[in-house]
C-alpha cells in the first residue's frame, strides 16, 4: 500500500508536505476520488481532534485514464502549500491542471461542445468556469507563460496554419486590443458587435490576467470572422487604421 | 385598457403568411389550425385558451393578448399572431430549456441561422436569463431573438404566462421554448432594434451591482438614492433609463418606485459600471416610429414590441409601419431589453 501511495504521489505530482491519503474507484460511475492531506498531520487529519478545523474542498482534476477524477483536499489554513497542479480554485471548480487544460482548448477556439466531449466536462461547469474567468473571479495562472510580463496581442497570438479571411485583420493584429480599449474611433452599426464590444470593455476593466485578456481578444476575432459578411461598414473602418 | 375585442380585426388567409418569411399576421383559430396542419414551422402568440386549441405540429407558442396586427395595435383573446419560418436548410429543431440548460442555447444553435426563444414572464428563468444572458456561451456570435410571454393585464392575479412546445402540446410556466432555425450559407440572419428613446442630457446614474431593484447609486459621481432622486425631481417613470452600449441604446424600464422603502424596481436588471441616463421625451411615438422603421424591402422574419410602448404610447388602433408582432412583457435581442422593438431580418449575400 505504501508503494502504491508513493506511486500515486508521483503520478499526481503531489509534493510534500502533502500526500495522497486515500483513493476510491467507482467503476459504475467511471469516477475516481482522491483524498489528499498533510503528511505529517495524517494521524489527526483523518478524524483527529483538530479535523473540525479543516474544511474539505473538492475540484475536478484531469482524467486518469478513462476515469473522471475528483480531488478532495482538507488542508489547514495555517500551513503554506506550494503551488501544485492538483490544487484548485474554488471559483472555477477545477484543479489548476484541469483549468489549464480547458483554457488551452478555449484558446485554440475549440467549441464548448468539443471541450465538453473531449474532457468529459458538463456544459454548466464549463460555462461557470468561463464566466469566472471573464469576470475577474479567479487568480489562477492559466496560460503557460502567464507569469511573464504581459505581451502584446501580436506576440501572444496562436500560430495557425489556417489563413483567416482576408478582410478581417489577423488575430495577431493590435487593432483588436485598440478596439476593446476604446482607442479606435469606430462607428458600429451592427447590434451584436455593439453589445459584444460593450461587454468586452467592461470585462477588460476587471480582468488582470493577460492570458485571459488575450482569450477575450480572440473571442472578438472569432466573432468578426464568423460575421464578416454583415460587418462591411465596420471592417472598412478597421482597415483604414 | 380596452377589453379584448376581435370584431374589428380583419383576418387574412393563412396562405399570405405561408409564402415565406415575414413578420407574421393575426389569424383566426381556423386559419392557424390549417397552417399548423400544413406542417410549417411557426411561432404563435396568443391567449392560452387558443394555444391549447391548436393541434400538435411544428410550432412554438407563448401567451400574450396584445399585438401589433395588420390593422394596428390591438388587444384580443380571440386571434393568434402567427409567424412562419420556411425550411431552407435543415429542419428547425424545437425543445424546452430549463434554467440549467438555457446557458447553452447559443452553443446549441446552428452555425448559420438563428434561434427564437420564448420565456414565461415572472418565472425564475426570466430573471436568470436577464442576469446571465450576456455571459452565455457563444452569446452574440449567433443570433438569439425572442420575447417574454405575458398575460392580459386584467388577469395578473389569476393567470400565469406560459410557453408551449407545439410538437408535444406541453405547456410550461418555468421553462423556455426554443426553435433553432438553420439557414443556407447564402443567407444570414441579423437582429436589430428600434429604440425611440435617447439618453437625455440629465444626470449620469451608475449602479454598484446587478439587480431588478436598486436603491444606492452614484448620481454624477455622488452617492445617492434612486427613489429619492426620482420622487424629488418628479421624474416621469414612463421614460426608461437608457444606457449606451457602444452605440446601441438599451433601455431599462421602471416597474415602480417605493418611496417609503426608498427602493426602485425595474423590468430588466441594471448592471454595474454602466452609465445610465433618463430618456429624453418622445413627443409622438407613432410618427417617430414610422420614421425609424427599416426599409420595407428587407426580408423580415420576426418582430416584437413592448407592452409598455403599447400602453404608454397608446398604440391601440394605430399602425407602426410594416413591422408587426406580439406586444410583449420583454423583448430579447440577444439579451433582455425593454420598451424596444426587436426585429430579425434575413439577408442574402
Amino acid at each position: 500500500m505504501a508503494i502504491e501511495m508513493d506511486l500515486l504521489n508521483k503520478l499526481l505530482q503531489v509534493d510534500l508536505p502533502c500526500t495522497v491519503n486515500d483513493i476510491r474507484i467507482d467503476e459504475q460511475r467511471n469516477r475516481v476520488d482522491i483524498w489528499i492531506g498533510i503528511k505529517a498531520a495524517r494521524s489527526w487529519f483523518r478524524g483527529g481532534r483538530d479535523s473540525a478545523a479543516l474544511e474539505e474542498r473538492q475540484w475536478r482534476h484531469v482524467n486518469l485514464g478513462g476515469y473522471h477524477c475528483y480531488v478532495h483536499a482538507a488542508l489547514p489554513a495555517d500551513i503554506e502549500i506550494p503551488e501544485q497542479p492538483w490544487l484548485g480554485d474554488d471559483k472555477l471548480g477545477f484543479t489548476h491542471a484541469k483549468a489549464k487544460q480547458i483554457f488551452a482548448l478555449l484558446n485554440e477556439g475549440v467549441s464548448y461542445e468539443g471541450i465538453c466531449g473531449m474532457l468529459g466536462v458538463p456544459f454548466n461547469d464549463l460555462w461557470k468556469f468561463k464566466y469566472a474567468l471573464e469576470n475577474g473571479g479567479t487568480k489562477s495562472r492559466l496560460g503557460a507563460k502567464s507569469h511573464a510580463t504581459p505581451r502584446s496581442v501580436r506576440e501572444a497570438a496562436p500560430t495557425s496554419s489556417a489563413s483567416p479571411p482576408a478582410r478581417v485583420p489577423d488575430a495577431t493584429d493590435p487593432v483588436w486590443q485598440e478596439l476593446v480599449e476604446g482607442r479606435l474611433p469606430v462607428d458600429i452599426r451592427v447590434l451584436s458587435l455593439q453589445l459584444l464590444l460593450a461587454r468586452l470593455r467592461t470585462q477588460f476593466a476587471t480582468i488582470d490576467d493577460s492570458e485571459v485578456r488575450l482569450l477575450k481578444l480572440r473571442d472578438l476575432h472569432r466573432y468578426m470572422t464568423r460575421n464578416e459578411r454583415v460587418l462591411d461598414y465596420e471592417l472598412a473602418q478597421l482597415r483604414r487604421h | 385598457m380596452n377589453s379584448p375585442n376581435s370584431a374589428a380585426i380583419r383576418l387574412p388567409s393563412h396562405t399570405a403568411v405561408a409564402e415565406g418569411f415575414g413578420s407574421g399576421q393575426l389569424l383566426s383559430l381556423d386559419d392557424a389550425v390549417r397552417l399548423v396542419e400544413s406542417r410549417r414551422f411557426l411561432c404563435i402568440a396568443a391567449d392560452e385558451r387558443l394555444l391549447r386549441s391548436l393541434p400538435a405540429g411544428n410550432w412554438i407558442g407563448g401567451t400574450i393578448p396584445y399585438f401589433m396586427g395588420q390593422d394596428g395595435g390591438t388587444s384580443t383573446q380571440d386571434a393568434l399572431f402567427v409567424t412562419a419560418f420556411p425550411v431552407l436548410a435543415g429542419p428547425p429543431t424545437i425543445r424546452f430549456y430549463d434554467a440549467t440548460q438555457l446557458p447553452q442555447v447559443c452553443a446549441d444553435a446552428p452555425e448559420n441561422g438563428f434561434s427564437l426563444v420564448i420565456i414565461p414572464a415572472f418565472s425564475d428563468l426570466h430573471s436568470r436569463f436577464a442576469y446571465d444572458a450576456p455571459s452565455y456561451a457563444d452569446m452574440y456570435l449567433k443570433p438569439l431573438v425572442g420575447w417574454i410571454a405575458g398575460i392580459h393585464l386584467d388577469d395578473l392575479a389569476t393567470a400565469r404566462p406560459a410557453v408551449v412546445n407545439g410538437m408535444t402540446g406541453e405547456i410550461d410556466c418555468e421553462r423556455a421554448i426554443v426553435m433553432h432555425v438553420e439557414l443556407p450559407s447564402e443567407l444570414s440572419a441579423q437582429i436589430d432594434i428600434i429604440n425611440l428613446f435617447r439618453q437625455g442630457d440629465g444626470d449620469r446614474i451608475i449602479f454598484p451591482e446587478t439587480g431588478f431593484a436598486a436603491d444606492r447609486c452614484l448620481i454624477n459621481g455622488e452617492p445617492g438614492n434612486l427613489a429619492d432622486y426620482l420622487t424629488g425631481h418628479t421624474i416621469d417613470t414612463r421614460l426608461p433609463l437608457v444606457a449606451n452600449y457602444c452605440g446601441a441604446l438599451v433601455n431599462v424600464s421602471f416597474k415602480g418606485v417605493d418611496a417609503d422603502r426608498r427602493r426602485v424596481e425595474f423590468y430588466a436588471p441594471v448592471f454595474p459600471d454602466i452609465e445610465y441616463r433618463l430618456a429624453a421625451e418622445v413627443p409622438n411615438y407613432v410618427t417617430a416610429f414610422q420614421a425609424a422603421v427599416p426599409n420595407a424591402e428587407r426580408t423580415l422574419a420576426f418582430s416584437c414590441n413592448c407592452i409598455l410602448n403599447y400602453l404608454y404610447s397608446e398604440l391601440e388602433g394605430k399602425r407602426t409601419g410594416h413591422l408587426r408582432g406580439p406586444m410583449t412583457f420583454g423583448e430579447i435581442a440577444y439579451q433582455l431589453v425593454n420598451q424596444t422593438l426587436v426585429y430579425l431580418s434575413i439577408d442574402g449575400d
